[in-house]
């Protein structure tokens, strides 16, 4: 399927990325180049399957025990929040009146 | 003595006499850095003090010997090094100060190598010629017509250009080997879990690694050596085996390959390399690697797949810069539409499609069961083979501007290294030699070429076996 300028749009705002409609003609045009190269993954002898299992690498889970003193990070790590209030990220209102 | 283009080992052994002090091999770089930075925009920031180098001196007069001691080295843009600025070259992390060490870093640090500051890549390490980055492309130290590869370009071109003694960076589809081959150093990509991505920013988690960029071979491994190891903070680390692996002193090309679309010089040069390779009584046999030939179209489905994933952080609410909006979904559209750049949307945008529902069968679930496809095949021929040998990049470093408007064309430029991406493999990138170019202003340059080998995973003692037995040839036969 050749992707489109609304395609792409329709992508970009399922990602939360704005894009002008000059950016979606141009993300449409290089979109159908990399696809069209990419298409060849069809050509090689392969079935698809659903998940596949890593055999090769295995992750290894550490014990479920706290490392660090509760909050011991919190400050340094709020401080690169745009904004935060009382130990939280603060963020604008989704739900009812008012913007925070 | 030119103490600047000394190697890590030349350098310690400098030290351990006294005949070089730490702070003569700051300043030496750091003159470097002051001549050059401004036309080649290698440093986007310094940060070494001189508490840093006084603490290392006084290891060193104390008698304490290590190889990595009062080393001054660079840091790519995306590893974190706690208190300093690190952006991976986005203008959506200005500002953004590390609130904790990368485990890459922070053991580099401790065993007293210096940080002389971070350099340029392309944004989030998508690309390969740095001029993704939002603070202006990295210009190859040896043709500055050209560009230094990426997205580790900055990292390449500190090394090249005498900034720095090492340097380290990060490899997801070849952004170590292929700056570090159109720059004229050693790049390794170290196997997959090798080196912790604690505090590494994360780009494709199945491929990412942290390796060296280096002079010579050797100091590849002993920069290696102090990176390598299991770290609780990331969990597909794993320990190198014991046991060494047998030998069979075979190196396997994949002769389909190169059938098409490798430059004559690149090509011609890498016969010669071979050649030197069996003089150094390395037998050279053809391999079949068909489905090899597929990684790059597979590669281009799961990196893009799980850059949408890992670039979903990037909000503008929990760190860096933020764009406000008139809502909540308004502040995310305009701080990820604005400060996120082109190549960066357009790979968030990719990964989203083959994700999507109804396409998620016909490329991501394809992508991954030949990713599975190719490793089988790969480590069946390192049954017989001890390396996979290839040219790191099928062309030499291009000029800038040349491929910026292409993206395909750029990403054909990875042929050959994200193979061992998707394999897990470790593989190295050793200067080769160089082929004589014009550029479009008429300007000759010898541009640097570079040998890729590929051996099984934890397998890197063999890359530097082979590596400096070529490194030897190559040096023996210049004199």
């Amino acid at each position: 399927m050749a992707m489109d300028k609304e395609e792409i749009k329709r992508l970009a705002a399922l990602a939360r990325v704005a894009v002008t409609d000059e950016e979606a003609e141009g993300y449409a045009h290089d979109t159908n180049d990399i696809l069209g190269y990419v298409a060849q993954i069809n050509e090689a002898a392969v079935e698809p399957v659903g998940v596949v299992d890593d055999a090769f690498v295995q992750s290894v889970l550490r014990s479920d025990v706290v490392t660090n003193e509760p909050g011991s990070n919190k400050e340094a790590l709020l401080a690169s929040a745009a904004l935060s209030r009382d130990g939280f990220v603060e963020v604008k209102k989704i739900l009812g009146g008012g913007s925070h | 003595m030119d103490i600047s283009s000394l190697t890590i080992t030349e350098l310690a052994a400098k030290f351990a006499t006294g005949e070089v002090k730490v702070a003569d091999a700051v300043a030496a770089y750091r003159a470097n850095i002051a001549a050059r930075n401004a036309e080649l925009n290698v440093y986007l920031e310094e940060f070494a003090t001189d508490a840093a180098v006084a603490a290392a001196q006084a290891r060193i007069d104390a008698g304490e010997r290590g190889s990595l001691l009062g080393i001054p080295f660079a840091i790519k843009d995306n590893i974190l090094i706690e208190g300093q600025h690190s952006s991976a070259s986005s203008r959506a992390l200005e500002g953004y100060l590390a609130p904790y060490s990368s485990t890459a870093a922070a053991k580099i640090i401790a065993a007293g190598a210096i940080c002389l500051g971070r350099v340029n890549m392309d944004e989030f390490a998508m690309g390969g010629s740095t001029e993704n980055s939002a603070f202006g492309v990295t210009r190859n130290p040896v043709a500055p017509s050209r560009v230094s590869g990426g997205s580790s370009g900055g990292s390449a071109a500190a090394v090249a250009a005498n900034m720095a003694c090492f340097a380290l960076g990060s490899d997801t589809g070849g952004s170590i080997r292929q700056p570090a081959s159109f720059c004229g150093a050693v790049g390794l990509k170290p196997t997959y879990g090798a080196v912790s991505r604690h505090g590494l920013m994360a780009m494709s988690s199945s491929l990412d690694v942290i390796g060296p960029i280096t002079r010579t071979v050797e100091d590849a491994q002993i920069v290696l050596d102090t990176l390598a190891g299991v770290d609780a903070m990331d969990a597909t680390t794993a320990a190198f085996p014991t046991e060494n692996l047998p030998r069979t002193k075979r190196i396997g090309v994949p002769r389909s390959l190169l059938s098409k679309g490798v430059d004559a010089d690149v090509l011609a040069n890498f016969e010669e390399s071979l050649a030197q390779l069996a003089q150094a009584g390395y037998e050279i046999v053809d391999v079949n690697l068909d489905k090899l030939s597929y990684s790059l179209a597979a590669y281009y489905v799961i990196m893009p797949a799980e850059v949408s994933s890992n670039m979903a952080r990037f909000d503008g609410l929990r760190f860096g810069e933020k764009v406000e909006g008139a809502t909540l979904l308004g502040d995310y559209l305009a701080t990820r539409g604005q400060l996120l750049g082109a190549e960066v949307r357009r790979r968030i945008i990719l990964g989203t499609y083959v994700l999507s529902s109804g396409y998620y069968d016909a490329y991501y679930g394809k992508a991954r069961a030949l990713r599975d496809a190719i490793r089988t095949d790969v480590l069946t021929v390192l049954d017989t083979c001890d390396v996979i040998a290839t040219p790191t990049s099928p062309v030499p470093s291009f000029e800038v501007g040349e491929k910026s408007g292409d993206p395909l064309s750029m990403y054909l430029a990875d042929i050959f290294t994200v193979g061992a991406n998707l394999v897990g493999a470790p593989a190295i990138s050793i200067p080769s030699g160089t082929t004589a170019r014009t550029d479009s202003k008429g300007v000759s340059a010898e541009l640097p070429l570079g040998l890729h080998l590929m051996a099984r995973p934890f397998g890197e003692q063999v890359l530097f076996d082979i590596g400096q037995a070529f490194e030897t040839m190559k040096a023996d036969g210049r004199r």
